[in-house]
């Protein structure tokens, strides 16, 4: 390019350079929080096929009609029942109640609450948190504070901005190589492959990383909130409406029909439907129902409330997010985190996840592809380049393999074991645990190998277990119409071929290929502006 | 009306990969004058642009335009793999 004078080289150098590093600092937790994120699109659907012994819901109706009567049943005199209810996706719904001066644990199993089957009647499922622990793990991390997981997803994806932005000015040809993939070639064909993943789903990487900052935003940039609000509670309280305590009567009185009040707020909701019924001094006389609205009614994330008389079923009060700061910090929340997707932009918005999963790992491998031909002795690279090497293998490839241990662990832990939900997931991180030093002890090429077959086998292996050992198996699930179940085993199936596919590739892969780069970089051609301009466009 | 809009998107991209003189000569051969290269152009982004209208038609205004984003994504890519193994597979 003649045109690049020193000045203009320096400024796409300088990109290039911050793109490169801020990328490989947080590489690999932004791979660990893309993967997990994309498979939170799926939260609900993972849930229910961790828990093959409910079924999917029909009527939601009859699920609040069935949690009722189960409280009316076990706890009539209580200060306060709740009723978590499911959507289409969902199924089973928690119902608990709370005795007056006895708050709920805050962590742990509460000894009130019991699952609610799409039959209306008391489930057994067995113990786990499901499709919970990996949205959990999206941002909270895990085995450490909840606000540290935070502060270190926010840092993360501060410099993933930073990466998008930087990676863009790099990227100078992002037009002309929009369609462009050369495979076969090394280090160029990385080098595609992580453009194109970024370009043809920049929208979302770019949506996803802001809008993902905008959910934690409070915990991130507080000072608008510590300058004119006393405290972070009395921000809160005037934000966030919520109604008065109750104060029972002591004059019982019979209560409204639950069914009658769920049709009266949908009316009021234009057929929006209630995701959770509070019921604050039931069979009092002064009784209350309030229903907060479903998340994934409305794209806006933020506070539906209606209040009713829990004796006459007439509407009380009603909440609705209005001011135009909450719809705007609540719409985008409400795209990130996509409860609102109908199922094609479901699909979509995972899709583009993965690609912005495989963004980060091919990032991360060409760091490696790049560096490895610059390598002074290519039989004892340096400790940087051996680290990075070895952390990839075990996290690439490692991180998805404990993935699928968790759900191994949710089909094949004994239901009677305490502490189970909490042992699927140590056995998920003991996993990753012996992965990452299995990455660190065999030699990279078998590691990677050994690695993508083992992922693929684990993923691939749980649909068969499921067909040959269990009852719901993609046959029967097909056949009982459970579409969420069967095409889930369909999707680890498919992943699994992905898996196996990449670890043929690294088989066939011949590592002769660095010999003619070699070659190349003995002789250097002399300074042409086509040779100019390739350094700064393979840091891209 | 959903899988309207993903077609669209895809022959827009088609037509604009194809408008690209490298493309142009690996998938198609012949040469790219300038008027096939406007036609191509035109009837590219013209494609992605019904692909927005049925987006919306679809999915409403405010869904509409994320579900068009993310479709576009759908439909590059499938173009970006033809575009590479299509040549290779021509003898």
């Amino acid at each position: 390019m003649k045109g690049a004078g020193p000045k203009s080289q320096g400024f796409r150098q300088s990109q290039a350079g911050l793109h490169t590093w801020t990328g490989l600092l947080v590489g690999w937790i932004l791979y660990l929080i893309f993967l997990n994120g994309a498979v939170s699109y799926w939260r609900e659907e993972i849930t229910r096929w961790s828990r093959p012994e409910i079924g999917a819901t029909r009527d939601v109706e009859t699920v609040a009609r069935g949690a009722v009567a189960h409280l009316q049943a076990t706890a009539p005199k209580a200060a306060s029942w709740s009723i978590s209810l499911p959507d289409e996706r969902a199924s089973g719904a928690t119902a608990t109640f709370r005795e007056k001066g006895r708050p709920a644990p805050r962590r742990g199993v509460d000894p009130n609450a019991v699952t609610i089957g799409p039959d209306g009647q008391v489930a057994q499922p067995r113990d786990t948190e499901g499709g919970d622990v990996f949205y959990r793990l999206h941002f909270d991390l895990r085995y450490v504070p909840v606000i540290w997981g935070r502060w270190v997803a926010g840092f993360c994806a501060m410099f993933m901005l930073v990466a998008i932005v930087s990676g863009v000015i790099t990227h100078k040809k992002i037009f002309a190589d929009f369609f462009t993939f050369r495979p076969g070639k090394g280090q160029r064909s990385w080098l595609d492959g992580h453009n194109a993943l970024a370009v043809l789903a920049l929208p979302f990487h770019a949506m996803i990383t802001y809008t993902g900052l905008v959910t934690l935003m409070v915990l991130y940039v507080p000072w608008g909130v510590a300058a004119n609000y006393p405290s972070k509670t009395a921000y809160y309280a005037q934000s966030i409406t919520r109604a008065k305590p109750v104060k029972p009567s002591g004059e019982a009185a019979p209560m409204v029909d639950i069914g009658t009040v769920l049709a009266s707020a949908e009316r009021a909701w234009d057929g929006g439907h209630a995701g959770l019924i509070r019921i604050d001094a039931p069979n009092d006389a002064a009784a209350r129902i309030t229903l907060t609205r479903r998340a994934s009614d409305t794209l806006v994330d933020g506070r539906w409330e209606i209040v009713f008389d829990g004796v006459t079923g007439k509407i009380r009060s009603q909440v609705e997010p209005t001011s135009s700061g909450m719809i705007a910090r609540g719409g985008m929340i409400g795209l990130h985190a996509g409860r609102f997707a109908p199922m094609t932009l479901r699909w979509l918005f995972f899709l583009s996840g993965l690609a912005g999963t495989a963004m980060v790992a091919t990032g991360l491998v060409l760091w490696i592809a790049k560096r490895r031909q610059k390598l002074a002795d290519p039989a004892r690279p340096h400790f940087g380049f051996r680290l990075v090497e070895r952390l990839n293998v075990g996290t690439i490839a490692g991180l998805p393999a404990a993935m699928a241990v968790f759900l191994w662990a949710n089909r094949l832990l004994p239901t009677t074991l305490t502490g189970r939900a909490d042992w699927e997931v140590h056995a998920m991180f003991i996993a990753w645990g012996g992965l990452l030093l299995h990455g660190f002890v065999r030699p990279p090429r078998k590691g990677w190998i050994e690695q993508l077959s083992l992922t693929a086998a684990l993923l691939a292996g749980l649909p068969v277990f499921n067909l040959l050992v269990t009852q719901r198996g993609v046959l029967a699930s097909l056949l009982a119409g459970d579409m969420a179940m069967a095409v889930m085993d369909l999707v680890l199936l498919a992943l699994g071929g992905a898996f196996a596919a990449m670890a043929l590739g690294v088989v066939r892969h011949k590592p002769g290929a660095p010999k003619a780069r070699k070659a190349k970089a003995v002789a250097p051609p002399p300074v042409q502006p086509a040779v100019v301009r390739e350094p700064a466009e393979a840091e891209a | 009306m959903t899988l309207l809009a993903f077609l669209l998107c895809l022959a827009g991209f088609l037509a604009l990969s194809l408008a690209m003189p490298r493309h142009h000569a690996a998938l198609v051969g012949g040469p790219l004058t300038r008027q096939r290269r406007r036609v191509l152009k035109t009837a590219g982004w013209l494609g992605l642009a019904l692909g927005l209208a049925a987006s919306l038609a679809a999915w409403g205004l405010a869904w509409g335009a994320i579900g068009w984003l993310g479709l576009l994504t759908a439909a590059a890519a499938p173009v970006l793999l033809v575009q590479t193994w299509w040549p290779r597979a021509k003898p």
